[in-house]
């Protein structure tokens, strides 16, 4: 039984400023900020992630806001977009709400699909296209009408050094089905409905640089510790060498880079957001982990406040 | 600096100072610098820096990326460190060589690139780019050996050419050994450092 991935369970970034970061992806994108954390290293700096209502697997992307982190450079080896998913019909809305918050958007087809393109403001490339697939967002804030709102992802692109070894890794390992070809990029699909297309450029792109504004890693789905296992077998007996298990709180991790230079992880899908808090009041209250509760006061005191707020469009 | 020194037989043999690997101690290394050169005094180090517990020699914010600012002033430390260690033991510090695994290559690395010749050589296991946009001292009269999986889950092939270009660029001279155990560190890795260091001792 060859094990396949349901697709991404989450995309992780470094960004600068965690005020900004929360007015582009909940104010302006209207995800949810689903867990307000911090990075287990390093205290002062958050960890924030932003999905659907529940933070389903397949709609939660992650930052940390490292306000003196060196600004990276997208390039080989590193997810290079992020693509969210928008129900059919709902791209014209998506067109004049970045327009009107001024966020310059182009527009692109690839694989005969349409694609608004554009930055966040620390220079992460996302593109929202429609996709029939994947429950609507039960989701509404900022005045994004669940009807239009995101679904979750509707995948990614990969920019790899040595896109064979990718493609490889992505089908034989993960257990991706390629499915069309063109435009310079070769496409996947996983079995899942959301985080499901995973586009490969064909080319190899030259070695990007870590830091702000680039993805650090694509976490792909297991469905519990079991499988989990399972995959850390199959990674192996393709050559590489995943880390051990490491706990994450919402998740258990294992990571091992693939041959195109690219973070992956794979990430189990229990036990979720709602491990912590109520699943109505996610994201509201700083949660730490529990070797870190006795020193609550002092790691709240060197965290920069921020606030979930609605961006209006004459204040930008 | 929480650390161990054992005398050595031989005093014109070099000094190693060992470097563990993330979740290390100052012991980890010794077995191998017996390896390297029995017969050497050795000075094993312990990260100050802990990560869920583990030492480390700086801090990181995740896999690959470093807490610039720890790093640069972790490598001042241990560089005061060892005047102080040359100090009290009576070490020769014109004669040393680094020997750092992982975490440790890394700061092995980053004292390199911060302090040019403070070792005579260097045996760097899985490192990576310590730091980028440096413009590195003189590493001329320095010999390193980096010893670097071809399936690493962690570090990138180029990251380690880059590295040694790096190195190259600075005067150091580099070899390179490449095996196929992962980020683990095999037999024939350490075989192929112990020969290197023989011919580069003298």
């Amino acid at each position: 039984m060859t094990l396949q991935t349901a697709g991404i369970h989450h995309i992780t970034a470094f960004v600068k400023d965690a005020q900004r970061n929360a007015d582009f992806y909940a104010g302006i994108l209207g995800l949810r900020l689903v867990k307000k954390t911090i990075n287990f290293d390093a205290p002062e700096v958050y960890h924030l992630y932003f999905g659907n209502e529940q933070g389903a697997p397949g709609t939660i992307i992650t930052f940390f806001p490292w306000v003196t982190g060196r600004k990276g450079r997208i390039g080989g080896g590193q997810v290079g977009v992020t693509t969210y998913a928008v129900p059919a019909g709902s791209l014209g809305f998506w067109e004049q709400r970045l327009a009107a918050y001024q966020i310059p958007v182009t527009k692109v087809t690839r694989i005969s699909e349409s694609y608004l393109s554009f930055a966040d403001y620390d220079g992460l490339r996302i593109e929202l296209v429609e996709r029939e697939a994947g429950p609507l967002s039960t989701w509404s804030f900022g005045g994004v009408p669940a009807e239009h709102a995101i679904k979750g992802f509707g995948g990614a692109v990969l920019y790899s050094t040595d896109p064979g070894k990718t493609a490889d890794t992505l089908t034989r390992t993960l257990g991706l089905e390629q499915i069309a070809e063109g435009d310079g990029y070769i496409r996947y699909r996983s079995t899942g409905d959301l985080g499901n297309i995973i586009d490969l450029k064909a080319a190899p792109v030259p070695q990007g640089g870590g830091g702000t504004g680039t993805v650090h890693h694509i976490a792909w789905r297991a469905k519990d510790d079991a499988e989990q296992l399972q995959w850390g077998r199959t990674v192996q007996s393709h050559g590489y060498q995943p880390t051990p298990v490491q706990d994450r709180q919402y998740f258990n991790a294992i990571y091992f880079r693939e041959e195109g230079g690219i973070l992956f992880e794979i990430a189990t899908d229990p036990p979720g957001f709602a491990r912590d808090e109520d699943a109505d009041k996610l994201g509201q209250k700083l949660m730490l982990p529990a070797w870190f509760e006795p020193n609550r006061a002092v790691i709240e005191a060197k965290l920069s406040p921020f606030e979930i707020r609605e961006v209006e469009v004459n204040q930008l | 600096m929480i650390h161990i020194f054992k005398k050595g037989t031989d005093a014109t043999l070099p000094t190693l100072v060992l470097f563990h690997g993330t979740g290390g101690n100052e012991h980890d290394l010794i077995p191998l610098a017996e390896m390297l050169s029995p017969g050497s005094s050795v000075l094993g180090i312990r990260g100050n820096v802990l990560e869920n517990g583990m030492p480390r020699y700086f801090r990181r914010l995740a896999e690959g990326v470093f807490d610039e600012e720890d790093l640069i002033f972790r490598t001042h430390e241990v560089n005061q460190f060892l005047d102080s260690a040359a100090a009290q033991y009576g070490f020769d510090s014109s004669n040393l060589v680094a020997v750092g695994y992982s975490n440790g290559a890394n700061i092995a690395g980053s004292l390199l690139f911060h302090y040019g010749s403070i070792f005579r050589s260097a045996v760097l296991l899985h490192p990576m780019v310590p730091l980028r946009g440096l413009t590195l001292p003189s590493l001329a009269g320095v010999s390193v050996f980096i010893g670097a999986g071809t399936n690493d889950p962690l570090i990138k092939a180029e990251e380690t050419r880059e590295l040694e270009q790096l190195l190259q660029g600075a005067g150091a001279d580099v070899t390179a050994h490449w095996g196929n155990q992962g980020h683990r560190l095999s037999t024939a890795e350490v075989e192929a450092a112990r020969n290197w260091l023989g011919q580069h001792m003298n």
